[in-house]
């Protein structure tokens, strides 16, 4: 009986003693500790594809950047049913508290944050056994030209939604080229955050070479050169926007000229000829990220009569006239659930059929286009040569408009000529979230008038000026309760 | 040779006297309380030790030789009752409990056992009758007002939801504020609750202060609730049957509407609808409250079946339930199977060993509880438009919604009811536990057990293709399980020598946490009749988790006591967890507690009014980990791009991230007077919470919106105050009250260093240093301008503006979402078996932004699609000069501000009950029944609050479209054989 306490003793007491310090040593099952990250090249390139993937956010060119740069202008008006997404900003009523503008900032800078602790710590990784150093060396160097020029697209998208269009001004972004844990991060110039950005792309034009060159998913030299002319456009250097326009000419890029083209291009995502870049979206797991098209038809996949949130204004659908091809793509008259008589609903965004089983009206947006880049370059030509940019303005317009009287651009004066260039951005990009920056670069307010009784009371702010603070968004309150050095932009509460 | 004859005549002498004289003396023994029988009662003749225990009817039967005449009573907790045997053979006893015994806990805390008395920190018991056979869905609920200290809150109305429980305030900014849970020695959450029987529950210790809780270390920091179910009994059986049947109903809702005529009123007014339209005849014909087409009147009962049966060897306790509750919500259904197995067993006469298995399985019907979501079925009460007949001329639903923001949608009910959509989750939980106890010597005990907490929760919904057209029908199939086990080892050392009384514990123990889901959805179905996951052809997602969680540690509590006077109680625990820093993973918490029976002194032993008088002290530490489990690591998580893998940083980590830290003060004063007529306890507790885990809001910039980091210091300081009086005591007549008062006062004292300040966004939750946690901040609204109808705002200096800007909010001095004061008050009237009792609970100073208000008012074409408050029409802006217009001009924005923000103070009536308990001699005519009780009971009968949202005592911030807390009424029986 004594043994059988003793026995009874010991075991209770080494059952629990045992194996103490490994047990507590738990990684998570799910997530990999950062010291095991860039160890070898195929995890490296995973960290990149992790600095891809902030562009299909929601709050980004997911969703939001995309719809509302034109739900804050003139293109797009807020229906009298709609469900009250984007209430601050039809109604231009956002300030330092709206939710959008805190998740733009914080998707953009986690970004950045990816990108620079990619640029960190890749060049630690050395070839594992199998590889050969050669092929390794090579792959980084191209990651590195991908994620500097991605670098560049998030800080130049952050510099022109935050910031004036204006190198003179003070007022830049915050700014970090590093991983940090510093919480006190002043803003920069505008002049700052553009040098930055033209190095970046600079970095990654000198490091890409022929990387992914047919690739439309991924950076390659053409989504260098595009984006180079956008910066160099919005900063009025335009002999540089025009030369990086040209680099991007000269490839096998050029206009859909058939509605059917058309319809590739915008219903299934496909064109070889006018996609520069597009955001890759594979079907099952990504395509619910950019169901944007929901909120300009919302028809449950046709089960329902669509209930759009937001139509476009009279005053974009009266630019487009019927032999415009792109008329037929961009708009469509829908009979709809709330209003007696049909609307004119956008079309641009119908949802791509080989996502419908995943995701009702999602399309993969299309960042960089060559017509984007041929507009560039016929913008900034008006300012070297007006008869380079008519003959850009001719092409367009020969491209999309079925028998186009290319007379009548001859016959344009410079005043003219510069009001159509810019008209037929307006329409050729409409609704692809360019109208608010070029707008705002332009020096020019706008007008939102009431449409008709179909259209929210509210969203009919009527005019608004070209100095209206509110083309610079505010910084986030969040961000500036820990961050107290990043100053508001004026206007907004302080 | 002498002793030889004098043992065979002694022999003789007994035998004959034993064939001459012995008497056989029988009765019953009571309680001097209730009457009620008391079983297993020893009876003892003075001088001898032969002797027998009463069975379950309280009756027993003893021999008593010749030449003695006294019996001696004696059961735990009672005072000893001597009986002069005189010519009767018929001896019945009333027995009185012991004055000095009497509310003071005993309290076996899975570590130790404590003489009565010797207790020095704060705990507060109780009994689980008072917690069973109210009909929630999860008991916790019925914790509610039973004793102070303790905030018990409903987060949802849906049956079976946990509700959030508070010890002392809130302790924490970013870790968990719920108590530790531990039943039978296995932690559990508050969630499990809902898979257990409340009719297996013997009693609930709420363990509040730093002697009652450091021996739970590192997660004692909010208190503990200590959960005994019932066991066998060592002598008769008890066969008791409770059950309980009734139905439930909305609260009494404050929003009114607009009816039909006021609707078209202000549809024509905003311009959504002619003035001359034909179509207004028609609608005018019908005007419907939807708040009663919506909500249903479900039915819940609740069968509950016990046998508790043993002897000195062996006991057995088995009961079985079926419980069912439906919700007020269309669809919302729920119910439970139970079964629990314990059995103890005394193998040797050192060696006990014992075993306790429950299972219990709950199927649920989850309906749409989406909080923003217009299907919401509480919203779609409100925001259906008057005129809207949701059901056809047979009275079922209509298949589509005809007006409004509905138009030409699916009737979410015609959806439900029809079988296009569901949800439904069934949660197994097996929960289990196991013995050995050995007497290593008279005073050592060696105890070992293990414990095992096991769910596996799986379900799953579908949309038919009907309503998911483009995905031509999809599903979900969720898994989850997980798997908390324990094991512990103690050794016990209980002596008592001349003045001087030890009990003291060490212990080792070892908690481990496994856990599981995985997910996936589906589309297309190859038809519309066949809805089960597995006829889905085309899988669109899949998801997975494991986590694994494992603490060690170490333990040792000893307490010691001097004449039952003045006691000493110490303890330490060391505990290891993963969830910490590698640098810091061990966190040691200790306290002292001193505790001083001034009763026993012996100028007061004569004083005879006061029958108790005891003051207790204690200081010490306790941890929080309720933090997650990976939150120190640096942490790459996955994503992709265009279907590729991706990496992604996803956590900046703190290799010294390090335990949360409550160090906790307590004085406390328990007094009882006239013979335990009336009872007093008061606490007063100084708790400051210190190196907290927060979430340290950082730069954007960063790549992460905070990080985390030991930092900043919080207390929570408060009274609790307990009074019971049985104010009449007679043979016919009762009448008991019971009530209880808590104030807390929280502030926070440091934050982050490089800021004092978190404003959550959009939350309006303010945390600052020199405020109290859940605190609000908001802009503020002045008035509607006159002229222009806008609405207008005072800025952060106090300016008038037009202009809505989250920068101007400012914080509202005396408002948070926690309640700084809390009480309840119950009464208990019987007169002859019949009987009434009431719980009524208050809350007082607490405040609630009143979402769903905000919805039923803005004013603007997005929300005028659907029904708006009955006086917007009449109290809006109209015109210029309208200048004391409440709402502003149709058109107006969707801005949260103060004017949301209600005092959800309230006083409710938590329980009315009325019964009747059957008379003994009644009973004892059946020869088969021993107790009998019949009752009807109304909870939640009455609310009074000033605030008109759905419910006042949701807990959040902010409430919005929650499914509310419903009225019930049941009627019980309970009867015991």
């Amino acid at each position: 009986m004594k043994l059988n306490k003793t026995i009874i003793c010991t075991l209770a007491v080494a059952l629990t003693l045992s194996s103490c310090k490994k047990q507590l040593n738990q990684l998570p099952p799910q997530a990999l500790t950062s010291d095991l990250v860039f160890t070898n090249i195929t995890a490296a390139e995973s960290v990149l594809n992790g600095t891809y993937a902030p562009l299909r956010s929601g709050n980004y060119y997911g969703r939001n950047f995309v719809v509302m740069n034109d739900i804050t202008t003139d293109n797009l008006i807020a229906t009298s049913w709609f469900s009250n997404n984007y209430s601050d900003w039809q109604r231009n009523t956002y300030n330092s508290s709206t939710y959008e503008t805190r998740d733009f900032w914080s998707t953009l800078y986690n970004a950045i944050h990816r990108v620079n602790t990619f640029l960190k710590n890749v060049d630690n990784v050395s070839p594992i056994a199998g590889e050969n150093a050669t092929t390794v060396a090579a792959s980084k160097q191209s990651f590195k030209a991908q994620a500097y020029a991605l670098r560049a697209l998030y800080l130049f998208d952050l510099l022109r939604t935050y910031s004036k269009i204006d190198l003179n001004d003070r007022l830049g972004v915050p700014m970090v080229l590093e991983p940090t844990t510093e919480i006190q991060i002043p803003r920069q110039t505008v002049k700052q955050n553009y040098d930055q950005i033209i190095s970046d792309l600079n970095q990654a034009e000198s490091l890409i070479g022929e990387t992914n060159v047919t690739s439309q998913i991924k950076v390659n030299k053409y989504f260098i050169a595009a984006l180079q002319s956008r910066v160099y456009l919005y900063y009025k250097d335009y002999q540089k926007a025009s030369d990086a326009a040209d680099k991007v000419m000269a490839g096998s890029f050029g206009y859909e000229t058939t509605a059917a083209g058309l319809t590739s291009l915008w219903t299934n995502d496909v064109s070889t000829k006018e996609i520069i870049f597009k955001i890759g979206i594979e079907a099952v797991q990504e395509s619910g990220a950019v169901n944007y098209g929901v909120f300009f038809i919302n028809d449950n996949g046709g089960s329902l009569l669509p209930n759009p949130d937001f139509i476009p204004s009279k005053s974009v659908i009266d630019l487009f006239s019927a032999t415009d091809l792109r008329t037929a793509q961009y708009l469509k008259s829908y009979t709809v659930r709330q209003f007696a008589t049909p609307l004119t609903l956008v079309q641009k965004y119908p949802g791509n059929p080989s996502y419908k089983s995943y995701s009702d009206k999602a399309n993969a947006p299309k960042l960089l286009r060559y017509a984007e880049v041929a507009l560039n370059k016929m913008e900034a030509q008006y300012y070297l040569s007006k008869t380079t940019a008519k003959t850009l303005l001719k092409a367009l317009r020969s491209a999309r408009i079925t028998g186009y009287n290319t007379a009548l651009v001859d016959a344009y004066d410079d005043a003219t000529l510069l009001n159509e260039i810019r008209i037929e951005r307006r329409r050729e990009l409409a609704f692809e979230g360019h109208e608010f920056f070029d707008l705002k670069r332009w020096g020019l307010g706008f007008s939102r008038p009431k449409d008709g009784t179909y259209m929210a009371t509210e969203n009919a702010i009527g005019d608004v000026p070209a100095t209206n603070y509110r083309f610079q968004w505010p910084i986030p309150q969040a961000e500036r309760e820990s961050n107290k050095a990043a100053e508001q932009n004026p206007g907004y509460a302080n | 040779m002498k002793k030889l004859l004098q043992s065979l005549f002694m022999f003789l002498f007994v035998a004959v006297s034993a064939m001459a004289q012995n008497r056989t003396i029988s009765g019953t023994v009571t309680s001097s309380e209730d009457r009620q029988p008391l079983p297993g009662v020893s009876v003892k003749i003075k001088g001898s030790n032969a002797g027998v225990s009463t069975d379950s009817k309280g009756t027993f039967k003893i021999t008593v030789p010749s030449g003695q005449n006294v019996l001696v009573f004696t059961f735990i907790g009672y005072n000893t009752a001597t009986r002069q045997i005189t010519g009767s053979n018929d001896i019945n006893v009333s027995m009185s409990p012991d004055a000095t015994l009497l509310n003071e806990v005993v309290i076996s805390n899975n570590y130790i056992t404590k003489r009565k008395g010797a207790e020095t920190g704060s705990v507060s018991l109780v009994d689980g009758d008072k917690v069973a056979s109210r009909p929630s869905g999860n008991m916790l609920h019925n914790l509610q007002g039973q004793v102070p200290g303790v905030v018990v809150a409903a987060g949802s109305g849906r049956p079976g939801a946990a509700p959030q429980i508070f010890i002392r305030g809130q302790g924490s900014i970013n870790s968990s504020l719920a108590p530790l849970y531990v039943v039978d020695g296995q932690p559990v959450d508050a969630s499990d609750f809902a898979q257990l029987n409340p009719e297996d529950m013997d009693s609930f210790n709420v363990l509040k202060d730093a002697s009652a809780t450091a021996i739970y270390g590192s997660r004692g920091a909010n208190g503990v609730i200590l959960v005994t179910t019932k066991r066998g009994i060592k002598s008769g059986t008890d066969i008791n049957y409770q059950a309980y049947y009734g139905y439930e109903q909305i609260n009494n809702q404050k929003f009114k509407m607009m009816n039909t005529q006021q609707r078209l009123d202000y549809e024509v007014a905003i311009g959504r609808r002619a003035a001359n339209d034909p179509a207004i005849p028609e609608l005018l014909k019908s005007d419907f409250n939807q708040v009663d087409e919506v909500f249903q009147k479900p039915q819940t009962q609740s069968h509950s079946l016990s046998i508790r049966t043993g002897n000195e060897k062996t006991q057995a306790f088995f009961s079985g339930e079926y419980a069912q509750q439906n919700g007020i919500y269309f669809d919302s259904k729920w119910e439970r199977y139970g079964a629990r197995v314990t059995v103890d067993h005394k193998a040797k006469s050192w060696l006990k060993m014992g075993i306790s298995l429950y299972a219990g399985n709950t199927n649920e019907r989850q309906p749409n509880e989406t909080r923003n979501s217009t299907a919401n079925t509480g919203m779609m009460a409100y925001l259906l438009l008057p005129y809207e007949n949701i059901r056809d001329a047979e009275g079922n639903f209509k298949q589509r919604l005809q007006y409004g923001g509905y138009a030409g949608a699916y009737n979410n009910l015609w959806v439900r009811a029809n079988d296009y959509q569901h949800t439904d989750y069934q949660n197994l939980k097996l929960l289990g536990n196991t013995y050995l106890e050995a007497d290593v010597t008279k005073d050592i005990k060696l105890r070992s057990s293990y414990g095992a907490n096991y769910t596996s929760y799986y379900g799953g919904g579908y949309n038919a293709p009907l309503i998911a057209a483009a995905d031509n029908g999809n599903a979900n199939r969720y898994y989850s399980s997980w798997m908390d086990g324990i094991q512990r080892n103690t050794l016990n050392y209980n002596h008592t020598f001349g003045d001087h009384s030890i009990a003291a514990v060490i212990g080792s123990e070892y908690n481990f946490h496994n856990d599981i889901v995985f997910s996936a959805t589906a589309k297309n179905t190859s038809s519309p009749l066949l809805l089960e996951f597995g006829s889905f052809q085309t899988p669109s997602a899949t998801s997975g988790s494991l986590n694994k969680y494992r603490m060690f540690s170490a333990l040792a509590n000893v307490n010691y006591g001097y004449k039952d006077k003045y006691y000493v109680d110490l303890s330490i625990r060391r505990d290891g967890s993963s969830k910490f820093g590698r640098n810091n993973r061990w966190g040691t918490f200790w306290s002292t507690g001193l505790g001083w029976n001034i009763k026993k002194e012996a100028f007061l032993e004569d004083v005879s009014w006061l029958s108790l008088a005891k003051i207790r002290g204690s200081i010490g530490t306790t941890g929080n980990d309720g933090i997650g489990y990976y939150p120190s690591y640096d942490l790459f998580g996955s994503t992709t791009y265009n279907g590729a893998a991706g990496l992604t940083p996803t956590q900046a980590g703190n290799p010294d991230l390090s335990w949360e830290i409550k160090r906790k003060f307590n004085v406390g004063f328990d007094a009882a007077f006239f013979k335990n007529r009336l009872t007093f306890t008061a606490d007063f507790y100084n708790d400051v919470t210190y190196n907290m885990v927060l979430n340290v809001p950082v730069s954007y910039l960063t790549g992460y919106s905070s990080i985390y980091q030991n930092m900043g210091r919080m207390y929570n300081r408060g009274i609790e105050l307990g009074l019971g009086a049985q104010i009449v005591k007679s043979k016919d007549f009762t009448l008991n009250f019971n009530t209880n008062f808590t104030y807390n006062k929280n502030r926070v004292t440091e934050l982050y260093g490089f800021r004092d300040e978190l404003l959550g966004t959009g939350t309006g939750v303010y945390t600052a240093v020199g405020y109290m946690y859940g605190q609000l901040k908001y802009n503020r609204f002045s008035h509607i301008d006159g002229q222009t109808g806008n609405e207008v705002y005072l800025d952060k200096n106090g300016n008038q503006t037009t202009n809505f800007d989250g920068g101007d909010a400012v914080v509202l001095d005396g408002k948070g979402f926690y309640a700084p004061y809390n009480g309840a008050a119950s009464v208990d009237f019987s007169y002859k078996g019949f009987g009434l009792f009431m719980q009524w609970n208050y809350v007082v100073g607490k405040y609630t932004i009143n979402n769903t208000r905000a919805w039923m008012e803005w004013n603007n074409a997005s929300w005028s699609n659907y029904n708006r408050v009955a006086d917007l029409y009449e109290r809006m802006w109209k015109k210029p000069g309208d200048n004391d217009a409440k709402y502003g001009k149709y058109g107006t924005g969707t801005n949260f501000d103060d004017r949301y923000i209600e005092n959800a103070s309230y006083l409710r009536l938590r329980d009315l009950t009325v019964y009747y308990n059957f008379n003994k001699s009644l009973l004892s005519k059946t020869k088969f029944l021993n107790k009998a009780r019949v009752y009807a009971r109304a909870n939640n009968l009455v609310t009074i609050t000033k605030y008109s949202g759905y419910d006042p005592e949701y807990f959040n911030n902010l409430e919005l479209g929650i499914y509310p807390v419903s009225q019930k009424f049941t009627f019980g029986v309970d009867v015991t054989f």
